[in-house]
């Protein structure tokens, strides 16, 4: 996650910068990230990317450059912001042996609160898990 | 040939090259301790300056080598760099002394 949205602020920079030093800036910014961080590392190659575009394009080219960085900043946030959330449940387990109609009656509620429980029965023992997104 | 005072990421990454020639990763760890913490560069912020310390020639590659299964570049100090870099600290020293003067002898009637 940390390489890609790196790759991604590297973007900020001309072809021709990349072409030339996109490995060596990638392991600078790479070994900063671990020091301070990769958000920092990420908007420093970000900001330092479009001065350096800036000082090379035309004042139309400068305001696409805008545009396009706009857009890169804000996928770069929404990725960052879904990989930090995604996969997050939450989970509970249940288990009894025999007879257990309080347990049976929790994971009865759970499923009428949308929760989605499964339940797995060995010789005598239950088991349910029950997760939420 | 240097002729303008340099910022102080430049003067610390000057003063950081003067002790030998040093990667883009060291010169950063190094001003970050040189400067107690009060100047910390990112990989952006320090390529620019190297790059504009470069095309002004205070600065110079020194060659690739691997060090920890990573191909460093090294920079080395050139000669109008360590000129550069004592002017800059001599005007910095002459300043704090001149600031240093004005706060021990207070200028009658601006106090």
């Amino acid at each position: 996650m940390r390489a890609r949205l790196i790759d991604l602020c590297l973007l900020a920079y001309p072809r021709e910068v990349r072409a030339r030093d996109r490995e060596h800036l990638r392991d600078l910014a790479m070994d900063l990230s671990d020091d301070h961080g990769a958000i920092r590392e990420a908007l420093g190659l970000l900001r330092a990317g479009l001065a350096e575009r800036g000082r090379r394009g035309s004042p139309a080219r400068r305001a696409m450059v805008a545009v396009v960085a706009a857009v890169v900043v804000t996928v770069a946030g929404l990725t960052w912001t879904a990989a930090a959330l995604g996969g997050r449940v939450d989970e509970d387990v249940f288990s009894c042996t025999g007879e257990c109609p309080d347990t049976e009656a929790e994971v009865a509620s759970r499923v009428r609160d949308g929760w989605d429980c499964t339940d797995r029965r060995e010789s005598g023992a239950v088991g349910w898990r029950c997760t939420r997104d | 040939m240097y002729s303008r005072a340099v910022t102080e990421q430049a003067l610390f990454i000057l003063a950081s090259l003067a002790q030998g020639e040093l990667h883009g990763y060291g010169i950063a760890r190094d001003v970050e301790e040189l400067s107690d913490g009060q100047v910390r560069l990112t990989a952006g912020t320090l390529y620019g300056a190297l790059n504009r310390l470069s095309a002004d020639g205070l600065v110079e590659p020194a060659g690739e080598r691997e060090v920890q299964g990573r191909r460093r570049r090294y920079y080395r100090l050139t000669a109008s760099g360590r000129a550069a870099l004592s002017a800059e600290v001599e005007r910095l020293r002459q300043a704090a002394a001149a600031l240093s003067a004005r706060i021990a002898r207070p200028t009658p009637g601006l106090a």
